[in-house]
């Protein structure tokens, strides 16, 4: 099985500790790297080498919408400016409290969010939604 | 017997000629009885119509009016309306004439004009006047007189006046209701999820003893955050039900020397210094909760967000304009990209910097209080310069 990385950028940290716990849960070790300041996770998406395409490995970045300073749909215009080879090599899921309608259609439109999880994660929604990563 | 002869057709003609006469007499008689029918017919509409005439001639002099004009020229001039005076005797000499003027010049150069007039009658209350000026011909065509016509709106644009008031008031609750909606979606939603998401843990995962502590501690925190957005909801809402609080005189110098005293620790040991001036208006009748709570929350918010390079400055000062109060917060703190958050700067939960504990609910809650005393607030930023609140109330 290739190699899984998680990314996660939510300003809470009840929702990445969730969040963690059950991606060890499902996955094992894997490697998961945190952020709770948006600015700093888009900062690490545009520097970092490891998220160049690689046929051995996937990298799962969890973004949630409602934080201050930089929302979700804020940051995804943000990375929409990255190149290419940056954005085929992430699959980006929206994790949200939301249940606002409106914000479930925008992130279901949005062409680079694979699909909107509802908070809380769970382990079946968590190995559900990785099956959908083609 | 030749005269007699002459005699005779004399007569004749002259019986002719005075039938003749006696009928144009009947008929001028006829003609005049239906003339006089037909003028006390106009006369009727003239004087029973709801809208006021008054004809001039083309040199600005009254001609004739009818009842109702008379009385718009007594209630709002005070004065008689008389033929063979001019227009501008009916006014004092700092009227502005420009409107009316430009009425004469209109009609006289035999086009129609229109406007609408608000005047002010002795006891203050508004009173509204649609005016009309319409050329006169004669007969070849040439301006020989003008009709001005006064019609009564008042009870129209109040009526307009309120529906644009409600119509206002609708979009404001819409806008309030959409950011309950938000509220309930985001800062409800987030406490449950996570306490469900730790409960899950809790019954599935196989957790160390310090693990399962810590999703116990982050069920702990996160029920004790969602009765924190119960209590802020429930404030909330009780401010749209307070305002029946009785109003009463609030000097605003005492106000700020108030808040002053109660944060005096804080003024000491962050270097604050507060200055005011109140020389135009100190007073005013109003909710001193609410305006308590209102100068509270700006003076603490300018003191929370000063710029670290800088001991904070505020300057908080009144101003009369008219009818209405203007009350002005200038600090010379951190500031906000009103650029990129001014939809937001007043939303509920709404944090725009994140090194001091907040929770997004005082700028909501001043917008929520100024509304509810009838003001508006506005705001005047630049990043690292400062902020500052405009609040106008009308008197």
């Amino acid at each position: 099985m290739e190699k899984l990385n998680f990314l996660l950028i939510d300003d809470d940290p009840f929702s990445n500790k969730i969040s963690q716990t059950l991606i060890q849960s499902a996955f094992g070790k894997v490697e998961i790297k945190t952020f709770t300041e948006p600015e700093k996770g888009l900062d690490y998406i545009a520097k970092c080498d490891e998220l160049k395409a690689d046929t051995n490995s996937r990298s799962i970045l969890l973004l949630d919408i409602n934080m201050p300073h930089m929302n979700g749909w804020e940051l995804l215009n943000e990375y929409e400016k990255l190149d290419e080879e940056r954005q085929q090599a992430l699959n980006i899921f929206i994790l949200s409290s939301s249940v606002d309608q409106q914000d479930i259609i925008k992130a279901r439109e949005n062409k680079h969010v694979i699909d909107f999880i509802s908070k809380p994660l769970s382990k079946q929604c968590l190995i559900n939604s990785i099956s959908k990563i083609d | 017997m030749h005269i007699l002869k002459i005699i005779r057709i004399d007569i004749t003609e002259k019986i002719f000629s005075e039938r003749k006469l006696k009928k144009s007499y009947e008929s001028l008689k006829q003609l005049a009885l239906h003339l006089k029918h037909s003028e006390a017919n106009l006369h009727s509409i003239f004087d029973n119509s709801d809208t006021g005439f008054i004809v001039f001639d083309i040199n600005k002099y009254v001609v004739t009016f009818n009842t109702l004009a008379q009385e718009f020229v007594l209630r709002l001039l005070n004065k008689f309306l008389e033929p063979d005076t001019n227009l501008s005797s009916y006014f004092l000499e700092e009227y502005d004439m420009t409107q009316l003027n430009a009425g004469f010049d209109c009609a006289v150069n035999g086009k129609k004009y229109v406007y609408d007039i608000c005047m002010n009658l002795h006891d203050g209350t508004e009173y509204w006047l649609n005016q009309k000026f319409f050329p006169i011909f004669s007969a070849n065509n040439t301006v020989i007189g003008i009709l001005n016509e006064i019609t009564d709106i008042t009870e129209q644009k109040l009526f307009e006046k309120e529906r644009e008031k409600i119509t206002e008031d609708l979009i404001q609750r819409n806008n309030d209701l959409e950011q309950f909606t938000y509220i309930v979606s985001h800062n409800l939603r987030s406490p449950v999820a996570n306490i469900k998401g730790f409960n899950d843990i809790l019954n599935t995962v196989e957790l160390k003893d310090t693990e399962k502590n810590e999703m116990l501690n982050g069920i702990n925190i996160s029920v004790n955050k969602l009765d924190n957005v119960i209590q802020d909801l429930n404030q909330i809402l009780q401010v749209k039900h307070n305002v029946n609080e009785k109003k009463e005189e609030v000097k605003f110098s005492d106000m700020v020397k108030t808040i002053k005293s109660s944060i005096q620790q804080i003024i000491d040991k962050d270097g604050v210094v507060i200055k005011y001036d109140f020389s135009e208006t100190d007073e005013m009748l109003t909710l001193k909760s609410y305006m308590y709570s209102i100068f509270y929350n700006l003076i603490s918010n300018s003191i929370k967000y000063r710029r670290p390079d800088a001991d904070p400055i505020i300057e908080i000062q009144s101003k009369k304009d008219n009818n209405k109060i203007i009350l002005s917060f200038k600090d010379n703190g951190l500031g906000i990209d009103l650029d990129k958050k001014r939809n937001q700067i007043f939303g509920l939960y709404k944090r725009f910097h994140t090194h001091t504990d907040g929770k997004g609910v005082g700028l909501y809650m001043t917008k929520t209080q100024v509304e509810t005393l009838g003001g508006r607030i506005s705001v005047n930023s630049e990043v690292n310069k400062g902020t500052e609140f405009i609040i106008e109330f009308v008197i």
